[in-house]
């Protein structure tokens, strides 16, 4: 209490006490900036994350319907030609305005011209190696579609994702179907819940969103049996709801940006 | 003026000097630009006053040349210099500049870097700055060259002071004698008009061959050869006349400048003659034609020596043809059909591991085979076999017997590129191919991450794709992605043919060069008599005097044209360069007659004109007559 100044709780600030000082007054200081900021909601609300990460999970979801149908052509070998044509009208039904019919007509015949040469491209291959650069396509893909901006990396990360798998393929029938597909899914379901989302039809929108994660789990079950799907959902539920939690904790305690925890340094370091 | 003088001493009086008893006049020589150069030394009883331009400089009196007790206006600082006068008859001079023993190239506008000992390769502003510092200089070695003239007109001046008595046995008598004899003139006569046909017919077959809408020299290496030797025949009657009859004939329209002229006071045009007046001071040496003695004689001494090389190897041709034929029919069969077809037929089946795409690889080879036998069957089964290739080198050693061994190493090397034209074949195919392949490939790889590469801004541009850009797009990069490696293999393969290709035929045209351009006349030279060939002058330091002596040109830069061409090849072949061109698909070449351009520096780029050497020849014809 020398001077008659108020000690201040920032570092770097020439003050004139001596360093073992220690003011009467900090744990006051210190309770007092509790109880006005206290009240405050420094964090988002649990319901926002909630919806942010189960949108993330829709989408891996969706990628994971790649895989489904990939094995249905490859492990199951189902009728191609069927699954096409059904899911090619839904599709024309959907995105009658706003694909342009010219482009479609250029990929369509590209797909058809180049489906053989998709086939015979890395025959010589090991299909572990097939499986690998798959996986890391969808790391890929994943990750730069919620990280990025732009629209066309993740799309061009996909086609190829789809190219590489179609070379495991048998007929290029299969192929061709297989790519068309892919490229409905990927492209057309995202604009189909953007749609939804615009003009406000939630039934509709949940409905889908069920319907793609149904499908998902049911395929799981069917290739890989309940015991793997059980825990499966168990976790991601758990995840699901547990990791909105953590991330409340993370943002109130260590988030930089914090009106309390700001408290602690001066703005700008003072060096000497 | 405390400007140091300089006394130019001939060794031969020096020593003289020394060992003389009596008392001597020592007589210089100075012009208004030169320092004083001694003439001669004579007893002092015999001494009468001499005038301008010689003068008294002292005497000595005991032999001590350090101790002359000069004469009034010579009273100052002065420095021996001692030299070795050069016989001007057996064509020694003294030069500050190296000789050049060949025609310079004032635009070298090839790249080729050229080796900093010499000056003469400086622009004109070294050579003006040089000109200006030393002149003096310039003028006091103009005067040493010309140091037995200044003898000679010097006696003719004051008889009375020639004690040596000079037996000039009538040589020139002896000639006169001749050149009236009527064999003489018919001898003459004949070399007159045959001069001038050779000029005709081959400056008629250098045109033809330089034809600018086919120029076959360019194609082909026996063309170049013989337009070589038409060019020099040609050349031959000018260097000639330049040599022994001091014809002013310029150069002109030359393929490259000449840079012999050491001397600029040199005023003779038209006709010098030989013999000065004795009132006037000789000039300046013709030491603008040394050169050309140069390389007139290099060219006929190479001329005889291919003459003779072909004669020899000839006949060991000729003597060995069938075991020759035989071995020659195999390694060819081998290196140009079964090997190609081996390697090919390998690539074909994953060759190391490697996967390769089978479709692609499969055509590939196909079509690479169907070249090879279509060529085989075509010409080249026909041209190796033994029986022809005996037959050739038959008719290969009689030609190298009477026109020289070039013509048969210029033959050989245009069979090697006719017979291996498959090769090159499949090089240009697989080059191409992967240059496409590369480029496409690189602008897919910009569309993938939705940029555009903007070339007329030479940068990268973001752009807006629509979506069936995208997708093709994206599906012909994965497709070519994945053929890369399978055509990265071919391309690898025929790279190498085509490099060991390259190899072999540049080194026979290296070795072709070599025995055109084999600057033999000048490294004999050099061992026989340094003199002749200067190339800068060197002081050395005594206690009491200089001596100057001549630097004579070192044997590296007698092959300084043929450095440069094995500079340039390595650095178009051998290079980091050449590796960055492989991987970007460009084509490898070797630009054959750029290089080759550079041993033709002997030669004007254009043949002398009929009309003029018609005339100069009947001038002197006729002035040989009177």
């Amino acid at each position: 209490m020398a001077a008659g100044k108020q000690w201040k709780r920032l570092l770097w600030l020439k003050q004139p006490f001596p360093d073992t000082y220690t003011d009467p007054s900090f744990y006051k200081q210190w309770e007092k900036l509790k109880i006005e900021h206290g009240h405050l909601r420094p964090h988002s609300s649990y319901r926002s994350v909630l919806l942010d990460l189960f949108q993330f999970y829709h989408m891996i979801i969706n990628t994971m319907l790649l895989y489904i149908i990939f094995a249905w052509f490859y492990h199951y070998k189902y009728n191609p030609i069927l699954i096409a044509a059904s899911i090619s009208s839904v599709s024309l039904i959907v995105a009658n305005k706003r694909v342009p019919w010219k482009s479609t007509i250029i990929i369509i015949f590209a797909m058809l011209t180049l489906s053989p040469v998709l086939k015979s491209l890395s025959k010589t291959t090991s299909s572990d190696s097939i499986w690998t650069l798959s996986a890391w396509f969808t790391t890929f893909y994943i990750i730069s579609i919620s990280a990025l901006e732009s629209k066309i990396l993740p799309t061009n990360i996909l086609l190829s994702n789809v190219t590489v798998l179609s070379s495991r393929l048998d007929t290029s029938t299969q192929v061709f179907c297989f790519l068309l597909i892919c490229i409905q899914i990927n492209i057309l379901l995202p604009t189909m819940e953007k749609y939804f989302i615009k003009n406000k039809l939630k039934f509709l929108h949940i409905l889908c969103v069920i319907a793609t994660h149904g499908t998902v789990y049911y395929f799981i079950t069917k290739l890989m049996g309940v015991g793997i799907t059980i825990p499966l959902g168990i976790s991601s539920l758990l995840l699901l709801f547990g990791i909105p939690h953590y991330y409340i904790h993370w943002e109130s305690y260590y988030y930089k940006g914090h009106p309390i925890l700001q408290q602690w340094d001066a703005e700008k370091p003072i060096l000497d | 003026m405390d400007r140091r003088t300089y006394v130019y001493w001939p060794a031969g009086l020096l020593r003289q000097c020394k060992s003389a008893d009596e008392p001597l006049v020592v007589i210089v020589l100075k012009t208004s630009s030169s320092d004083p150069l001694v003439i001669a030394v004579i007893e002092a009883s015999k001494y009468r006053p001499v005038e301008k331009p010689y003068s008294e400089f002292g005497r000595i009196y005991s032999g001590n040349v350090n101790s002359i007790e000069t004469a009034e206006q010579w009273r100052a600082e002065y420095t021996t210099i001692c030299f070795d006068p050069p016989k001007v008859k057996m064509m020694q001079f003294y030069s500050l500049e190296p000789i050049s023993l060949i025609l310079q190239n004032p635009f070298e506008d090839f790249g080729v870097e050229t080796t900093d000992n010499s000056a003469i390769h400086d622009g004109t502003s070294v050579f003006n700055i040089r000109k200006k510092w030393e002149s003096r200089l310039r003028e006091n070695i103009d005067h040493l060259n010309l140091y037995y003239q200044h003898l000679e007109v010097f006696y003719k001046r004051y008889a009375i002071y020639k004690n040596k008595s000079t037996l000039n046995i009538s040589i020139t008598d002896l000639k006169l004698r001749m050149r009236a004899t009527s064999v003489y003139r018919g001898i003459r006569c004949l070399a007159f008009y045959g001069a001038a046909l050779i000029r005709i017919v081959a400056g008629f077959v250098s045109y033809v061959l330089n034809w600018r809408v086919l120029p076959l020299v360019k194609l082909f290496a026996t063309a170049q050869q013989i337009d070589l030797r038409c060019q020099q025949l040609c050349y031959i009657p000018v260097q000639y006349l330049r040599i022994n009859k001091n014809v002013k004939l310029t150069d002109l329209d030359l393929r490259t400048d000449e840079n012999g002229s050491i001397d600029e006071n040199d005023k003779s045009s038209g006709f010098t003659k030989r013999r000065k007046s004795h009132l006037v001071l000789p000039k300046a040496l013709p030491c603008e034609t040394y050169p050309d003695y140069i390389r007139l004689y290099n060219t006929l001494w190479l001329i005889i020596n291919d003459v003779s090389f072909g004669a020899t190897l000839g006949t060991v041709l000729y003597e060995n043809r069938i075991t020759l034929a035989q071995n020659i029919s195999t390694t060819l069969k081998y290196l140009l059909y079964e090997l190609p077809m081996q390697v090919t037929l390998i690539l074909e089946q994953n060759p190391l591991g490697i996967k390769l795409n089978d479709e692609l690889s499969r055509f590939l080879s196909s079509l690479f085979l169907l070249i090879i036998e279509f060529t085989y069957t075509g010409w080249i089964r026909s041209c190796i076999e033994p029986e022809t290739i005996r037959q050739g080198i038959t008719v290969m050693s009689h030609i190298s017997a009477v026109i020289g061994f070039t013509f048969t190493l210029a033959l050989a090397v245009d069979f090697l590129w006719i017979m291996t034209l498959h090769i090159s074949l499949f090089y240009m195919i697989s080059v191409k191919l992967y240059h496409v392949h590369i480029y496409v490939l690189k602008s897919l790889f910009y569309l993938f991450y939705g940029k555009k590469q903007n070339v007329l801004r030479r940068r990268v541009d973001d752009m807006y794709f629509e979506l069936d850009q995208l997708l093709m797009g994206t599906l012909i990069f994965t497709v070519l992605i994945f053929l890369l490696p399978t055509l990265f293999s071919f391309y690898l393969v025929y790279t190498v043919f085509r490099f060991v290709d390259l190899t072999v035929k540049v080194l026979l045209e290296l070795s072709l060069a070599l025995i055109n351009h084999f600057p033999l006349f000048a490294l004999l030279l050099r061992i026989k008599d340094a003199k002749r060939l200067p190339g800068g002058i060197k002081f050395k330091v005594y206690d009491d005097h200089l001596l100057i002596s001549n630097n004579p040109i070192s044997f590296f830069m007698t092959f300084e044209p043929f450095t440069n061409v094995m500079k340039s090849i390595q650095r178009q072949m051998f290079s980091v360069e050449t590796l960055k061109m492989v991987s970007q698909g460009s084509v490898l070449n070797v630009r054959r007659d750029e290089l080759y351009r550079v041993l033709y520096h002997n030669l004007p780029r254009h043949p002398i004109d009929i009309d003029l050497l018609w005339k100069k020849l009947k001038m002197v014809m006729e002035q040989d007559t009177i």
